[in-house]
């Protein structure tokens, strides 16, 4: 079947057991909601799915290729870490050829919003611009699966909107997993919410059920 | 083709300072011997490349890695370039 299929996740750090008991999945086509309060193992988790970091036991299988470290997810899942990656040494148009396939790459350079960043070096973009040319070239990659921590941390409110429909236009053949402490923007994109919670994951099918868990307080909106 | 242009944009970090550094050692071995001796930038060469290879990406960049993970290239993948693109650019240099 086609899906990313994630199950027996257990990773601590030292003494502190972070993930104990982790299922989901994801199919193409659906964007998951991963939300949890810091410290919950987001990061940790996806970093865990993409083959980076090491698990203590993990069963990850892409399709019917199982996953056991990062050169097996090579060009079925691409991941976006909270921090700018972008080498800086090199001019953003070339990053586009790298990153992305030649239709996707001219799709990318015509973006008014990119247009006045192609020739400039990466280390010469402020945090927020490298953070919205990032985004774009993982929602733009060839991979099956996507993976994005923090999509929406340092990007001006004006392309929040967009990286939201680009995601939901590029979810059609792709499926993706997103995080984000800006719970709003994830329950308006996603199609499926998962909360990390005590180490394992819960699937929300009532908005409500995020304060029943303390989540959030109050009434959740959006 | 993707794959040589990531392995071209990392190691293009290393490549002008390892060189720019390997060139001064050369430079001053001609003032002290009076010969120009392209082994000494060479063997310069396939030493400092490793050396930066850790300092720019694994002390000052480590982020930068997911860049070239999700290009496909995995850790071992970049310092197994690193050292075989070093030592042909030595090696070349030994030769000349």
């Amino acid at each position: 079947m086609n899906r990313l299929y994630v199950d027996s996740v257990m990773k601590a750090f030292d003494t502190k057991q972070v993930l104990t008991d982790v299922y989901l999945t994801c199919e193409p086509g659906e964007i998951v909601g991963l939300l949890g309060r810091n410290g919950s193992g987001k990061s940790t988790l996806l970093k865990i799915i993409f083959g980076s970091l090491k698990a203590d036991q993990k069963y990850i299988k892409v399709d019917n290729t199982q996953i056991f470290r990062l050169y097996d997810s090579s060009k079925l899942i691409t991941y976006l870490p909270q921090d700018n990656f972008l080498p800086g040494h090199v001019r953003i148009k070339t990053i586009i050829s790298a990153y992305c396939n030649r239709e996707n790459a001219v799709i990318l350079k015509k973006l008014s919003q990119l247009k006045p960043l192609l020739n400039r070096k990466a280390r010469n973009l402020s945090s927020g611009e490298k953070r919205f040319v990032e985004i774009l070239l993982i929602i733009h990659s060839d991979a099956k699966y996507i993976l994005i921590d923090e999509p929406f941390n340092g990007v001006a409110p004006l392309y929040i909107d967009y990286i939201k429909q680009l995601i939901r236009e590029q979810a059609v053949n792709k499926g993706f997993i997103i995080t984000d402490h800006d719970y709003r923007n994830i329950l308006d994109v996603a199609s499926k919410i998962i909360l990390l919670h005590d180490g394992g994951t819960r699937e929300i099918t009532d908005r409500e059920e995020l304060v029943q868990w303390g989540y959030v307080s109050g009434t959740v909106d959006g | 083709m993707r794959l040589i242009l990531g392995i071209w944009l990392f190691y293009k970090k290393i490549f002008v300072p390892a060189m720019a550094v390997a060139v001064i050692l050369t430079l001053l071995d001609l003032l002290l011997t009076r010969t120009l001796s392209l082994y000494i930038t060479g063997f310069s060469f396939i030493m400092l490349a490793p050396v930066f290879h850790f300092i720019l990406y694994e002390f000052r960049n480590p982020g930068q890695y997911y860049f070239y993970y999700n290009l496909g290239l995995n850790k071992l993948s970049l310092w197994a370039s690193t050292i075989v693109i070093s030592f042909i650019i030595g090696i070349i240099l030994f030769a000349i």
